[in-house]
């Protein structure tokens, strides 16, 4: 399918270009990491020289780039400054934390905002749609991590009953499983809450929009002419082409989730990529915010990429024009 | 008993001024495999008239007086569910710009089959199927074209898709709103014949709306022409269109309005002036500011539509003044 391979090639240009940017973002911003850690004069040459090459920041900038370059590829993604380890190790284990949270809360919020959406979408004008539509930017309107703050209080302070930090108990000690199952998703419940209360809003918004433009479509009437029932009128005839708009949406809220997952776990301290990337700022680990970014800019370009295939699925008029 | 009996019916849309009468008054009848044309100006209340039939009007409008009856049925006291029944089972559209009344996600054999299975639960998926296959072929579309989807027709192909599925429940009376308007003068031709003689062939009644006279001239067995939300004539097509028939000064500069290919040519004068705002209460005849025939009373008195004999009925004040003088 030329097609398929034109737009993979597309997205592995899409992304060796954003490698590249972001190695020179990093190296071209003011301030020595090597000084940063060594921060006394007392060191001789030889011994900056030799923590310089073990950091990979010897040599030209360009010589630097393409020993990146290489390692990239080979999946070495450098050394932590502040942490001592390895960034591939560190951020794999992050990463898969935050997909957990990611996971959870993208179902809630795609699977509820689509099906209120359309539920509101499919009344409008009615009591129960502009109730949905007031709440919606209510929620909208909240700042993530003001909701998150306000859940640690009720549940640390006052009501109590869950925890609301990290992603287990410390120290604990489980007999199966099961038992560590349960730790976890007991953990995974405010920040899951926290990150969909608020997108949820979005996604009821935009599904409601395009349902109620697909409404006045003049096919719609010719659906009602049939005689088809209205449950048959929404969702056979209006759904599919309301998501196409949805469908877009979703790809750009991926982007978006990134700046929610790092509130999140930054109130929650959940052990994720937004946790790593926060304390990598504050401590200008520069391989892990780099790291950070690529696996960020990644997944935006991966979903942008998955989200234009589903269009050829769902839009016929799309699969055909080249 | 006639298929369709519209009596003294009134549909109003709200604005932002009150409200929009948009047809005020209006008798229509449609006996069992007549086709009756509809003509008028834009926004003269004909499509509003037409899909007051299966009752797909807009959400606000409103019916206030007056009935319909469809097969001796009064439709607007049946609930939304007996509607429902209705739909395309004995009432079907062919409606305006085929592309935006076909659903672009759907195949065209899909949105052919559907109603067929909706209004008969007995039939088979297989049964709707070749009923589909059938109805392509009675439209001149191949059948292999049955999964393609609308965006991969032309207009006028698209158009044939329309009444395919207008003919898929093998309803008794089928509406063509302005059925032919975006095509070309050589489809419209096509389109029209095969409209007419699909009809013919399953002996349906059909109520063709268009603007344009010489379709309904060439198509129609009777005529209605409306003004301003109400009925100015209508009677049969041979007496209406025919040379003097017209009795109505509205329908008379109407016609004068066309050129004839067979007549010298000459300056096509049109109707200088607008039609009323209908918003507002009507006094009079509506036609009278425009009217260079108008009489006194005009301006005061609404005129009935009165039967001037051999079928045709007008609302003029002029034409009941001439029939009160013969008698």
């Amino acid at each position: 399918m030329p097609f398929l391979l034109r737009r993979f090639f597309t997205l592995l240009s899409s992304i060796f270009a954003i490698v590249t940017f972001n190695f020179f973002l990093f190296h071209i911003i003011p301030g020595d990491p090597i000084r940063l850690i060594a921060r006394t004069q007392r060191l001789n040459a030889e011994a900056i020289a030799k923590m310089r090459a073990s950091f990979g920041l010897d040599g030209s900038i360009l010589s630097q780039y393409f020993r990146y370059l290489s390692k990239l590829v080979h999946g070495d993604l450098g050394y932590s400054f502040s942490f001592k380890e390895n960034v591939s190790g560190l951020v794999g284990r992050a990463l898969g934390n935050t997909l957990l949270l990611l996971t959870a809360s993208t179902l809630i919020v795609v699977i509820l905002g689509i099906a209120i959406g359309v539920f509101a979408g499919s009344r409008q004008g009615k009591k129960s749609d502009t109730a949905t539509v007031i709440s919606s930017l209510i929620l909208w309107s909240m700042p993530t991590f003001w909701v998150g703050m306000l859940l640690v209080f009720t549940f640390g302070v006052w009501v109590g009953g869950l925890p609301i930090s990290g992603i287990s108990t410390a120290n604990a000690v489980y007999s199966n499983g099961f038992e560590y199952f349960m730790d976890i998703s007991r953990h995974l419940i405010l920040p899951t809450v926290t990150l969909a209360i608020v997108d949820i809003a979005f996604f009821i918004i935009i599904t409601r929009t395009a349902l109620i433009d697909v409404m006045s479509e003049d096919y719609m009437l010719t659906a009602r002419g049939k005689g088809l029932g209205r449950r048959a009128i929404v969702w056979r005839h209006g759904f599919r082409n309301a998501m196409l708009p949805v469908l877009t949406a979703s790809a750009l809220y991926i982007s978006a989730l990134v700046g929610g997952a790092i509130q999140v776990e930054v109130v929650f301290s959940w052990p994720g990529m937004g946790l790593l990337m926060y304390n990598s700022v504050l401590a200008r680990d520069y391989p892990v915010l780099e790291a950070s970014f690529l696996l960020t800019t990644v997944a935006v370009l991966v979903a942008n990429f998955a989200a234009d295939l589903l269009y050829r699925v769902l839009d016929p008029r799309v699969a055909v024009s080249k | 008993m006639s298929l369709l009996e519209i009596r003294d019916l009134h549909i109003s849309y709200p604005n932002p001024k009150g409200e929009f009468f948009a047809v005020d008054g209006v008798d229509l009848t449609i006996e069992k495999g007549e086709f009756v044309g509809l003509a008028g100006e834009s926004g003269c209340g004909k499509t509003t008239l037409a899909l007051s039939i299966p009752r797909l009007l807009p959400r606000g409008s409103h019916i206030g007086a007056g009935s319909i009856h469809f097969n001796g049925v009064d439709t607007t006291a049946l609930s939304e569910e007996g509607m429902r029944a209705l739909r395309w089972k004995e009432i079907s559209v062919v409606f305006q710009g085929a592309l935006n009344a076909l659903n672009p996600v759907h195949t065209i054999g899909s949105q052919i089959a559907e109603p067929i299975r909706i209004h008969d639960e007995s039939v088979s998926k297989k049964q709707a199927h070749d009923r589909t296959l059938e109805l392509l072929e009675a439209v001149g579309i191949p059948a292999r074209r049955f999964e393609d989807f609308p965006h991969q027709f032309s207009g006028g192909m698209r158009q044939r898709v329309m009444i395919a599925m207008a003919l898929s429940c093998m309803p008794k009376l089928v509406i063509a709103d302005e059925p032919i308007t975006a095509l070309d003068v050589m489809t419209q031709a096509q389109i029209l014949d095969l409209l007419r003689s699909l009809c013919d062939r399953y002996s349906l009644s059909m109520l063709l709306i268009s603007h344009d006279l010489s379709v309904l001239a060439q198509t129609c067995d009777r005529v209605a022409v409306m003004y301003a939300g109400k009925m100015a004539e209508q009677g049969p097509t041979s007496r209406v269109f025919g040379n003097h028939g017209a009795k109505h000064p509205y329908t008379q500069r109407l016609l004068s309005a066309y050129p004839n290919i067979k007549h010298e040519r000459k300056f096509i004068d049109g109707i200088p002036g607008y039609p009323p705002d209908l918003s507002q209460e009507q006094v009079g005849c509506r036609f009278a500011d425009r009217c260079d025939v108008a009489l006194s009373r005009c301006a005061t008195e609404v005129p009935e539509l009165i039967d001037i004999g051999g079928g045709q009925s007008v609302a003029c004040h002029l034409a009941s003044d001439i029939r009160a003088g013969v008698q």
